[in-house]
Parts: structure tokens; sequence; C-alpha cells
């Protein structure tokens, strides 16, 4: 059984079928990017996996415990984090507070060092380059900072497997890079990290393994140089857009 | 020895003071300064007329400061108010009256029931995003008034119970029960809203879903909230029962759980001090324009719209970064 597993997972709303099916298995330390056209079912897929969401059938399974049905905060207790692909932060704080409402969580004080709350925080902060920002009210953050916070807040809750929802979108590759290099040493450190991306480029530099997603189902999964050549993924996603 | 430890205590004190506490010293100090001079009033008045206005005024703090802990901080909003602080008073006056219990039973066996009435109004409602909460206290409130006519035997109907025993003959010994209340209950709660654990019922406020994606239980924080709302006011409601001596159906109108709102909003919402200052500052008003009868709450909802133009964080807010700016 693999470390995070879905078994015929789906998903409908009213008529149309978000998720239809979709059977995966990931395992420790992957980096697997999740790509496809708008409306593919990526987002709800991540929403499924992480509880916002109940499938109407199939389940998800992790480190062989079904997590199916659970709350979104027992999930992300269990060690599933996710972020936002729109970014609203808690606007009425500092950069530092962020970051530490995660980390009073249960599984932070379990997971993280004995230092604490604030301790752990600014650790964290100082992971993703914001703690020279750490007391400033978070509505005085460029958008690029506010990308990097809500990984932060995702990462205090200590997560074994990170889902993260387009964190480049909005960004320029300059402001990009700093992430894609983070996120990398995160999954050589053991962390597994699933990506959904519209950004072709930042995604297949990223990622060893790709998900291609489109009406709910799984069309490919390999390697990018492999995806990327593959018709049916040229035609549906490219295909799609352009 | 002793210099060393007091250059360390100044260097201590400096760093506090530089690390943007100030605003918060700045809180605490005329906050101690306000509770001191409460503390002496009946040594400088000793008007019973004057000192029963602060008797109430006391208690509607209270009652404002629990409703800002749930509502101002969470951002849900509770409508009804009043349910907590009537069956509060309700419960206490009679068990004063029918099976002859001491306040010092009847009060907080009040604040029991209050918590079994919070628990049924808030678990189910509490989960669900949307209206459903406010819309529940809304109904609740006015089911409870029903009930308190309906069950005229009982509760004496729209005439209510009567005597109701006194907290005690001597009013400043009155005032200084309540005094002691509010100022426990002001405390407690602004300590609450400063901890972590209040941090995150603010973050509920702005977004929940982020805090859930963090691994917070967003449903247990808001019952604890309301729980830590609503037995206050059930014990302000008993306090108020016998510091009246009568308690009738009002105690769960909507004008007292409208009150109890505009109250926050004037003295400041999501601060728990300036909700309480905005009890003090309605309630003498109030008594001011006491002529006015039954125009009072037209008066405290004219009053509120300058508020909302001009301070929209609230009077005591406002008033406390003027004194931090000179």
């Amino acid at each position: 059984m693999a470390f995070l597993q879905t078994e015929g997972l789906t998903k409908r709303f009213g008529g149309l079928i978000a998720v239809d099916a979709i059977s995966v298995a990931v395992e420790p330390g992957e980096l697997v990017g999740v790509i496809g056209p708008n409306g593919a079912g990526k987002t709800t897929f991540f929403s499924l996996l992480s509880g916002f969401l109940r499938p109407d059938r199939g389940h998800v399974m992790l480190r062989n415990r079904r997590i199916t049905g659970l709350p979104p905060h027992r999930i992300a207790d269990l060690g599933l984090a996710r972020t936002f692909q729109v970014v609203r932060p808690f606007s009425n704080m500092t950069v530092l507070e962020n970051v530490a409402i995660a980390c009073t969580s249960p599984r932070a004080r379990r997971v993280g060092s004995a230092g604490g709350v604030w301790r752990n925080a600014r650790e964290i902060l100082a992971a993703l380059d914001l703690e020279a920002k750490a007391g400033m009210p978070v509505g005085t953050l460029p958008f690029g900072d506010l990308r990097r916070l809500e990984i932060a807040r995702a990462l205090a809750t200590y997560p074994d497997v990170l889902l993260l929802d387009e964190p480049f979108s909005g960004l320029s590759a300059l402001e990009a890079a700093p992430i894609i290099a983070f996120v990398s040493a995160l999954a050589r450190q053991g962390t597994t990290v699933l990506v959904v991306e519209h950004k072709l480029r930042e995604l297949m530099r990223l990622a060893k393994r790709v998900v291609v997603m489109q009406f709910g189902q799984i069309i490919a999964d390999g390697s990018p140089e492999r995806i990327a050549r593959l018709p049916s993924v040229v035609e549906a996603y490219l295909g799609g857009t352009t | 020895m002793g210099a060393l430890s007091r250059q360390r205590r100044a260097l201590l004190a400096l760093l506090v003071v530089s690390t943007g506490t100030r605003a918060r010293l700045a809180t605490i100090t005329l906050g101690g300064a306000a509770l001191l001079a409460l503390a002496l009033l009946p040594v400088a008045v000793r008007d019973r007329y004057f000192l029963s206005v602060f008797i109430v005024a006391n208690l509607y703090a209270a009652m404002a400061a629990s409703w800002d802990i749930l509502s101002g901080y969470t951002g849900r909003e509770n409508f009804g108010h009043a349910i907590f602080i009537g069956t509060g008073a309700y419960t206490a006056a009679l068990l004063d009256t029918r099976l002859h219990l001491p306040p010092l039973i009847g009060i907080p066996c009040g604040a029991g029931a209050v918590l079994v009435v919070a628990l049924l109004v808030g678990v189910p409602t509490l989960r669900l995003r949307g209206p459903y909460f406010a819309l529940a206290t809304l109904a609740m409130a006015g089911i409870m008034e029903q009930l308190a006519l309906l069950l005229w035997p009982l509760t004496g109907g729209e005439e209510g119970v009567f005597s109701v025993q006194p907290l005690s003959l001597s009013a400043s010994t009155t005032y200084y029960i309540t005094l002691g209340f509010m100022g426990t209950v002001v405390l407690g709660l602004y300590w609450t809203a400063r901890s972590e654990w209040g941090m995150v019922l603010r973050a509920i406020r702005v977004n929940e879903e982020a805090c859930e994606a963090s691994g917070l239980n967003t449903t247990a924080y808001k019952v604890g909230a309301l729980l830590l709302s609503a037995v206050p006011a059930g014990l302000a409601g008993g306090l108020y029962a016998h510091v009246q001596e009568h308690v009738g159906p009002a105690v769960y109108s909507a004008a007292l759980s409208v009150t109890v709102i505009i109250m926050t909003f004037i003295g400041g919402i999501g601060t728990i001090y300036g909700a309480a200052a905005g009890g003090f500052l309605l309630t003498i008003a109030g008594e001011a324009l006491r002529g006015f009868g039954q125009y009072r709450l037209l008066l405290y909802t004219a009053a509120l719209l300058p508020v909302i133009f001009y301070w929209p964080q609230g009077v005591a807010v406002q008033l406390l970064a003027w004194l931090r700016g000179r």
C-alpha cells in the first residue's frame, strides 16, 4: 500500500462529474505535478484529499489509514496540509501571527520543536525568507510574499504531505524561482508534495512525475519529458488553451 | 546584587516598551486607572441613586464584554444575548423566591442552566457556515420570551417574579459585588482574547477554512467562545435579578439583545475593554435620557450612526488612540 492513495475517488456537482473514479498512489518524498485544463477537476481533487469536500464514492488512504470523510482539521492533524489557490491571509494580523495561528494547532505542538509556538513560527518564516517581515501587518506584503506566507502557514502544521494549489499563479519567473527551490528541497527531505499548476514551465522544472487530468479523469501519468510528448496531452491541455 | 536586578528590570522594561507593546501598556494603564476610579466611587459619592446607576452599568459592561468575545472576535453574530441574560435572571429569581436558596447558590445555578441552553443553540448551528447561528439566537430569544409568558403560573407572566431578595441592603456592598464581578469578567475575557486561543478566534473571523486547513478544530473554538460568552451573561442576569429585586419578560426582549450589541459597537467591537466602556457610556447616557422613556432605544440607535460614520472602531478605541498619539 502506498503512502497516499486514492481508490475510485468520485465527486459530482449536480449533473457534472468533477472528479471521476480517480485512483492514484504517491510514495513518500515524491514530488508530483497535477496539470490539466480549466475545470479538469484539479482543485476539487485537492479538496477531496484534504477533507473540504466529501467524495460521493471511493476513498482516500494516508499511511494505510482511511481518511475519507474526516473533517479538514483532523486530516491536517494526521499530516496532510494544503494551500489555497486564492490567498486570503489573516488580514488583521502580523506576518508572524499568521504563521503562529497554525503553530497553535495540536499537531504543531506535538511535532514541532519544544521551543513553542512563537519560536516555531519564526523558524518557519526564516525558512521561507520572510523573517525580516515578521512584525509587519500582513496587508503590507507584496503578492509574492503572500504566496510564500501561504506555504509557511501550511508548513506550520509540520505536514508529511503538502498539497500546493497553484503556488506560482500571479508570480513572475523571478518570484517563482525561490519557491521552486524551496519546494524541491522540501521533497528531498522527505515531504510528499503535490502541486496543481497552470504554469507548465515552472512545473516541468519542479516535478519528477506529472499527472494530467481532463474531465475529472487521469489521462496520463509519467515523467515530465514523456508527458510533454504524448499527443493526447498536447491536444487536451495545450490544444485546449491556445 | 540589588543594582544589577534593578538594571535588568529597567532593561526589560525598555524591551517591553520598545517592541511594540506600548499600545498594550497604554491600554493596561488606562484600564487600571478606570478600575481604580470605579473602586473609589462609593467613597467619593454617597448618593444611593447615583450608585444604583453604576451598579447596573457594571452589569451591562459585563454583558457587552461577554457578547464581544464570541461575536466581536469570531464574527458569528449573536442576536439573542438576552437568551443567556434572561435564563440566568429567571433561574436565580425562581430559586430565590420558590426554593429560598441564597444568591450564592441561585446565581451559579442560573449560569449552569445557561450553559445547557448555550450548548443547545450553539452546537448544531456553529458548525455550519452561513447565518444559521445568528438566526437560531434570534429565534431562541423569541421562544424564551414567549415561554416566560406562557408559563405564567411559574414565571408570573407579564408581571414577572417579584420580591427577589437584594444582594445586600447596603448600596455600596452591592456596588462592590457587581464591580468585582465586572472586573473579573472584563479582565478574564481581555486576557483570553489576548492569548493564543483568542488569536485563533480572530483568525476564524477572517478565514475559517485556512484555520481548518491548519489543523484547528474551529467548531470547538467557536463553541468554547460561546460558553465563555454565555456564562458571564447568565451570571450578570442572575445578579441583575437580585439587584432589581424583580425579573420580567423584558430580560428576554430583543431590545435588550440589541442594546448589548449597540453598546459593543459604540465602545469598540473586538476589544473587550471597548465593549465594557460602551456598557458604562450607554447606561449612564440612558439614565440621563430617562425622561424619554420608550424612545431610549431610538436614541441609542441615533447615537450609533455618528459613531459608525466618524469612529467606526468605537469611541473607547478612538479615545485610546488619541491619548497615545499625544
